[in-house]
């Protein structure tokens, strides 16, 4: 992507003031600096290439350690629930379709005296409109004004909607088939609550279809984050990421990254620095960059690593009330809502 | 020095305010609408708009089972006219200043009302959910801190537009308020045996082009002359359209890219050189493809044979450029092959 | 004049058309309608009911058993695909389970195997004898081996008898054979 470069180009025009502080992250800098070695010929040849490695050597060390955080998540695998209102809305609306939209021509789509047509002919005897869905309407009689559903009616759930479409392909295959000793059964579509919900099993990918599904595993302290190890010398923060997923999580995954930029990044500060006896280096706390990354096949295994005790796939809602209150707040933003 | 006093009171204020409270520890930051958002649904917040809502109140069993509108009206003795309760939109519109003015197409008592959405789309939710969030990370241009754009030399004119005559689209970064999204589905059909042969085959195509967008086709008359078609300008009429936006388009996309496209035999995906190189991508189909859409194939008897025609259908997005719209478009199911040209 | 010439436009462009208005067009074919005839024009214009065909909704199943609704002209209550994005190859490239399948879209070949059994296929026994030589570290090697070797041969056979038996419908499976 050429987004790539882009950002190169302007970090290296940052860099080229040579007012570098530790504001610029690790892998900026890299890149900075070779971008700043091709470009010095062009541009001003005494300024700035002195000016890079200068200040790389005399910056102090990086007083936090840098992690690299995954956010492994399943993307909701079936249609959200609707609203009470957006049914009612829905419903409604098919109901005013049904006056105002042109009607059925029934002779394009079945030949007279077939037993398709026959069949169609009972059906809409029976409920006053060509839809299924709507319940019995008729939307040319004299009180069709009388369009709303009372209270309790069944006609605006969807699933109910969509097993009158069932049945009603199953009595025109009966009516239509020639041999009558025969029952034909459609399979209804699958149900939107799995084992899983109903087991309240959160370590399996099935579970809350309609929901986005994050990984978080627990610590040995018994805290629950985002897989994330620290970013080791030489490597790229998304190199970094793909190191934890495979550490974390295993290998037994097909997992996409999606892009080479964090999308979250969440610090902790340690009440007091961390300081290193043999080298007098600071540590004030951990700074973590989040790499988003999707599952497509496959489930977590734990067992080759011996830090975690356990993950767990979660939804929103659900890792508030896993994780501590600060690192949801950091968090939060970053994860979808469905 | 009454400027300074404040500050000094904050001074005195601030170590009280991050002193531990006794109150149960609750979410550190600022309160922000998206803190609730997943565990409140939209249901709750209608008893903030409306306290008596009809469909959070509850009401008696007996009342309800005895309700019956239509026995009710039916059981008044005297009925009252229609025009005590019926509006009936003029079927004119006599101009801003005559008295009796239509109601806002967007009424549903108005002659131009359209009834709908009737469902939440399938691939809007999808895209919503996972492929909105997913383009803009990978979209992503990085700005590091303190970064400024270099300043403008002073006394430079301003410099022209760039390229040749024609200006393409200025592609900005790509962020939240400006993900590529599919605006609109355009299917044409050019039928040439409309003008050489006769008019049936252009409503042949109307109708197979109504059937599988759900639309009233447009019809048009060509605009330039081929000689060997035997076609003159403005003479005959020989292409018809269909432009989908909304609901139907979703529906139709979702449709055509997971029961149409996988049917074709030996079908490689869509050129990676189609796109007018302003993010709107167009690819066509072979009449035989064109049945295959579940709505010819439930009565293919009915059209007659060989006349069903094919079609371009073009995705409009408001991408900016085509890599952005390919970009989206994969995502979404269409798959790309040959050399991608950008 | 800018304006008359504005108003000849959208009166050359409407009549090309058919009676359609499009919905999301509304609020401005209707204020475009109001100076739709000519300059001078001072009477009222029809307001037309919009015309959309009638629409269904229809449950589609796909072939790994997920479903969904949709608005659609068709007056089928479900389709059910057999194929789709689910098992065709373009859309899984990585399925191996898909790189070589059968092509069965007229369901001749499910036919013949509701009437003749699954003892034909070319692939089964083919799989039997690709399993066998793994076992083959006994003493049954040999038994096992020369026993494929006489299953594959007859398979030979059958394949034969198949090739005769469709021969005049080649060209409908023609591809499924290619594929095989």
């Amino acid at each position: 992507m050429s987004s790539g470069s882009n950002g190169a180009r302007r970090i290296a025009s940052l860099l080229r003031s040579s007012k570098l502080d530790s504001g610029v992250c690790r892998s900026c800098q890299e890149t900075l600096g070779r971008r700043n070695y091709a470009s010095a010929a062009t541009t001003s040849a005494t300024e700035s290439t002195p000016a890079t490695p200068e200040v790389s050597s005399a910056a102090p060390p990086f007083p936090y350690t840098i992690n690299a955080g995954v956010v492994l998540s399943r993307p909701p695998q079936v249609t959200r629930d609707l609203e009470p209102f957006e049914k009612a809305f829905y419903f409604y609306q098919k109901r005013l379709n049904e006056r105002l939209a042109l009607p059925f021509t029934k002779y394009f789509y079945f030949k007279r005296g077939t037993p398709a047509d026959e069949d169609w002919k009972k059906k809409i005897q029976e409920r006053r409109t060509p839809a299924r869905d709507i319940g019995k309407y008729n939307a040319y009689a004299s009180d069709s004004w009388n369009d709303e559903l009372l209270l309790g009616a069944k006609e605006a759930e969807p699933e109910h909607q969509v097993e009158m479409l069932v049945q009603d392909a199953e009595s025109t295959a009966n009516a239509t088939s020639q041999d009558t000793s025969k029952k034909e059964e459609i399979p209804r579509p699958f149900s939107r609550v799995t084992e899983a919900d109903k087991k309240g099993d959160h370590k399996s990918l099935n579970r809350l279809l309609s929901r986005t599904l994050y990984l978080l595993v627990q610590s040995k302290e018994g805290y629950w984050k985002f897989p994330s190890t620290p970013v080791e010398a030489k490597e790229t923060l998304r190199e970094a990421a793909e190191r934890t997923l495979s550490q974390t999580a295993g290998v037994n995954m097909n997992t996409w990254m999606v892009g080479y930029h964090p999308f979250g990044h969440q610090v902790y500060k340690n009440r007091k620095a961390h300081v290193d006896k043999a080298t007098g280096a600071e540590n004030h706390g951990e700074k973590t960059f989040f790499l988003k990354s999707r599952i497509m096949a496959g489930q977590a295994d734990l067992s080759a690593n011996k830090d975690l005790k356990d993950f767990k796939w979660l939804s929103k809602d659900e890792i508030a009330k896993y994780v501590l209150p600060q690192y949801y707040s950091n968090i939060k933003n970053m994860l979808a809502d469905r | 020095m009454a400027a300074r006093e404040p500050s000094r009171h904050l001074a005195r204020a601030l170590p009280r305010a991050f002193a531990p409270s006794a109150r149960p520890q609750a979410f550190i930051g600022r309160r922000n609408a998206s803190d609730e958002a997943p565990t409140r649904r939209l249901s709750d917040q209608l008893d903030e708009l409306e306290s008596a809502s009809s469909l959070t109140s509850k009401v008696s069993d007996s009342a309800a089972k005895s309700f019956d509108p239509v026995t009710r009206a039916k059981s008044r003795r005297a009925q009252l006219p229609r025009s005590r309760y019926q509006f009936r939109s003029p079927k004119y519109d006599r101009g801003p200043l005559h008295p009796h003015q239509p109601p806002a197409p967007s009424d549903p008592s108005s002659r131009l009302f359209v009834p709908g959405p009737f469902s939440l789309p399938r691939t809007e939710q999808t895209y919503n959910s996972t492929i909105a969030s997913d383009i803009m990370t990978l979209c992503y241009v990085h700005t590091p801190p303190g970064f400024k754009p270099p300043p403008k030399p002073r006394n430079r004119p301003l410099r022209g537009p760039r390229g040749g005559d024609v200006l393409r689209l200025l592609r900005k970064p790509i962020r939240f308020n400006n993900i590529p999204k599919i605006e609109r589905i355009t299917i044409h059909s050019y039928v040439k045996q409309a003008a050489q042969e006769n008019s049936s085959w252009i409503h042949v195509a109307g109708i197979a082009i109504q059937a599988i967008s759900n639309m009233r086709v447009e019809t048009f008359k060509s605009k330039s002359s081929v000689a060997t078609w035997s076609i003159a300008p403005g003479r005959d009429t020989v292409a018809v359209k269909a432009e989908l936006q909304g609901e139907n388009m979703h529906h139709f996309l979702g449709k055509l890219i997971d029961v149409v496209l996988p049917r074709i035999k030996d079908w490689q995906g869509v050129k990676g050189s189609s796109g007018d190189s302003s993010g709107n991508i167009t690819f066509g189909l072979e009449p035989e493809q064109v049945a295959l859409f579940p709505e010819i194939e439930v009565n293919y008897d009915m059209y007659p044979p060989k006349m069903i025609p094919g079609c371009h259908i073009t995705l409009h997005t408001t991408a900016k450029a085509d890599k952005d719209a390919r970009l989206l478009l994969s995502a979404m199911g269409i798959p790309f092959y040959g050399k991608i040209v950008q | 004049m800018s304006m008359h010439t504005s108003l000849r436009r959208t009166a050359a462009t409407i009549p090309s058309t058919t009676t359609t208005i499009l919905p999301s067009r509304l609020p401005t074919s209707l204020s475009k309608a109001t100076t739709f005839i000519c300059s001078q024009c001072r009477h009222a214009t029809l307001l037309r009911r919009p015309k959309r065909p009638y629409t269904f909704t229809q449950l589609i199943t796909l072939t790994d058993g997920s479903a969904f609704t949709l608005r659609t002209t068709s007056p089928a209550p479900v389709y059910r695909s057999t194929r789709d994005t689910r098992n065709s190859l373009l859309w899984n490239p990585s399925s191996s389970k898909l790189m070589n399948v059968e092509e069965d879209e007229a369901g001749r070949l499910a036919a013949f195997r509701a009437r003749f059994g699954r003892s034909w296929d070319a692939s089964a026994p083919a799989e039997a004898a690709e399993a066998a030589p793994k076992d083959s570290a006994d003493a049954k090697a040999k038994e096992e081996a020369a026993r494929a070797q006489a299953q594959a041969e007859q398979e030979e056979e059958d394949n034969l008898l198949d090739l005769i038996s469709s021969f005049g419908q080649e060209e409908n499976q023609g591809s499924g054979k290619k594929k095989n």
